[in-house]
């Protein structure tokens, strides 16, 4: 294996030219598509865009490759980097020239990606992150996956140098990694058929709105009566047909949205695994893209364990990492899916190797219960509004359904809501019917501590805390105002006292 | 050598006990001033939609909608009044201390150690009545952030060299 000299400013991978044609010209059909369809259409209709012959148009479509490829060329030169002692370097740009400057202990995250493209042609993408926000992050399209381990282990030389004085041990430098968890195929299925589908039949129906509204003039175009006249002839069996036509679009819908999710937690998590690598724990997933990510227990600031009653049943438990300012694009792939309790409890150990599991559970006052059933009313009253617009008399039947369900959602809300406090850490259990949540922090990364209290509240003597750490809010909901000021108190106490860094 | 004694959560400082200091009370002109503009904006935008909507149903319930408008800007206008007094300030050794709000009190602490910077910025009528705002900003999403509206400008510069001179310890 040779080294590779970082100390002097060098581009990316030749390949890289490739990589950034791809991306460009990826950007600029995406950018265009609506103006690309409507061109073509226009050529299949007459021949002819705006009296361009197709010889003309050829012309003009290898002149944007010419532009595409050059541009890409001239990025890739203009493209270089180079790490000094303590600070990583990179400068970019072709006309307007920039230079970034990152301290080495200001990164938070470093990321190896493969898309398609990259896969092909056997480069890495290195995307470098700090916590500030999206525009200091910075992107290497094109590395040799050698090269891009040398970087990333580069990159973290100081902390480890720093660690390693901390601990004074020296096994630490075997570095001896084992692959901690891989996740089957057979529980990538099982996650992707027991996750909450409502959520892709959303981002469903506003894909194809969006579609619909890109291509509004185009689809009319089309005349779709030709096609399917038959279902807009009115006759005595229209309604019916309408009927039949609307529960088969349904079904359709249905159907598609459980296969998109499922095939989708396939893709993204195809091949997932996790890393133990002493220091940092590595995840490393996907089919199409890539993504491999290192986390370091430092920079996490919250940790969220979710599952629902199926995955419970089926021993699948959800793992969320929460850093500062990531954004929510990145945040997804901080996620392990498919894990079992033991493994929970190994990775809470590991991360959170003072937690305590046996904490005391504190509960919210009753009276929590009281406010979340009139928190529902509105949502009563507009059911039975929309119900008495649909079936006339008979719409307080709804009520059959919706009251109880209000009832048994309440109850395991209130079941699964408390809070446990120990010297190091906070943890906060919510959910509701069928999902169950587990936030846990760390009490030194607090960064402000509010106890709120509404009129109602304060009648009755109770209030909120609402606790903040540089990547979320967590709520201890309604307890006694005494209790509300003790924690807030001692939570304050804690992070005033000890004066450690968040990150 | 490390010690860990135990806490007596009785005798560990306490945020209900401290002196809160108020706001200038002329930040009252303020918050009345806008309400004042934002409430005209809305009636004008509704006589304007009269004269050119040129719809009877919208002309018959007109007037509802004047009342309804005048009825929001009243309660407004008085709850604006009477949470005015809860828009507090305190400064401790370690941490500062904003409080506020009549139906849904907030009390806010964010301690010296985890801010990132502060700002004073002045609107146009706060400079008019020699006012200013504290901007504290702590790491993270906005939703961590303190912001002291209505503050005497003197105040505000001697509270931000208090705290600046906090961060540089």
């Amino acid at each position: 294996m040779n080294d590779f000299d970082f100390s002097s400013p060098s581009r990316q991978s030749a390949k890289g030219v490739l990589v950034l044609f791809g991306l460009n010209t990826y950007k600029f059909i995406k950018r265009s598509i609506t103006l690309l369809l409507v061109f073509a259409y226009s050529l299949f209709q007459k021949g002819s865009v705006f009296g361009f012959s197709i010889n003309k148009l050829i012309l003009l479509l290898i002149g944007v490759i010419l532009v595409l490829l050059v541009k890409a060329i001239l990025k890739y030169l203009n493209f270089t980097f180079y790490i000094s002692k303590d600070d990583f370097h990179l400068s970019t740009g072709i006309l307007k020239k920039e230079t970034v400057l990152i301290p080495k202990s200001k990164i938070q995250n470093v990321y190896i990606k493969q898309n398609v493209l990259q896969q092909l042609i056997n480069v890495v993408q290195v995307n470098v992150e700090t916590a500030g926000d999206k525009s200091t992050e910075i992107s290497i399209a094109a590395l040799h996956r050698e090269k891009a381990m040398q970087l990333k282990a580069a990159l973290f030389s100081n902390r480890e140098a720093i660690q390693l004085e901390d601990t004074n041990e020296t096994e630490i430098t075997a570095a001896e990694s084992n692959v901690f968890f891989k996740a089957s195929i057979k529980k990538l299925l099982l996650e992707g058929v027991s996750q909450n589908h409502l959520q892709s039949f959303f981002i469903i129906i506003a894909t194809i709105a969006g579609l619909y509204t890109n291509f509004k003039d185009l689809i009319k175009q089309f005349k779709w009566q030709n096609y399917f006249g038959d279902w807009f002839v009115m006759d005595k069996e229209s309604f019916l047909k309408t009927l039949v036509l609307n529960a088969f679009i349904f079904v359709i819908l249905i159907i598609v949205t459980f296969l998109v999710s499922l095939i989708k937690t396939v893709i993204v998590n195809y091949n997932l695994k996790v890393v133990d690598n002493n220091k940092t724990i590595e995840i490393t997933k996907g089919l199409f893209n890539k993504v491999s990510l290192n986390l370091v227990p430092s920079r996490i600031q919250n940790i969220q364990i979710t599952t629902n009653r199926i995955k419970q049943y089926f021993g699948l438990h959800t793992m969320n990492f929460k850093q500062a300012m990531v954004t929510k694009k990145e945040q997804k792939h901080f996620a392990i899916i498919g894990l079992g309790k033991q493994q929970i409890q190994y990775l809470v150990q590991r991360l959170y190797n003072k937690y305590n599991k046996e904490l005391e559970q504190h509960k919210p006052e009753h009276y929590y219960k009281r406010i979340l059933i009139l928190k529902t009313i509105p949502v009563i009253v507009i059911i039975n509004g929309i119900s008495f617009l649909a079936i006339d008399h008979y719409f307080w039947l709804v009520n059959i359904v919706l009251i109880p369900y209000i009832i048994i959602a309440i109850y395991w809300r209130y079941k699964k809501a408390y809070y446990a406090l120990d010297d190091v850490y906070l943890s906060i259990g919510s959910g509701g019917l069928l999902s169950t949540t587990k936030e846990l922090l760390e009490i030194h990364k607090i960064q402000t501590v509010s106890i709120t209290q509404s009129i109602f509240q304060k009648r009755r003597h109770i209030a909120s805390v609402k606790v903040a750490t540089s990547s979320k809010v967590v709520t201890i909901p309604f307890v006694k105002t005494e209790e509300a000021k003790t924690i807030t108190n001692y939570l304050l106490y804690k992070v005033e006292s000890q004066r450690l860094d968040w990150m | 050598m490390f010690k860990n004694e135990q806490i007596n959560l009785e005798e560990l400082p306490t945020v209900d006990t401290v002196t809160y200091t108020s706001i200038s009370k002329t930040y009252l002109k303020v918050l009345l001033a806008n309400r004042i503009i934002v409430f005209s904006i809305m009636l004008i935008a509704l006589f304007l939609m009269k004269a050119y909507a040129n719809n009877i149903n919208f002309e018959r319930s007109f007037s509802i909608f004047v009342i309804a408008l005048l009825v929001v800007f009243v309660l407004n206008i008085i709850l604006t009044i009477l949470s005015f007094s809860k828009r507090q300030y305190a400064l401790r050794t370690h941490d500062i201390i904003y409080t506020k709000g009549l139906l849904v009190n907030t009390v806010t602490t964010l301690p010296f150690i985890r801010i990132q910077h502060i700002e004073i910025s002045r609107s146009f009528l706060a400079r008019k009545l020699n006012l200013a705002t504290l901007n504290i900003y702590s790491a993270g999403s906005s939703g961590e952030n303190l912001s002291i509206k209505g503050l005497p400008l003197e105040a505000a510069n001697r509270l931000n060299d208090h705290i600046t001179s906090k961060l540089n310890e």
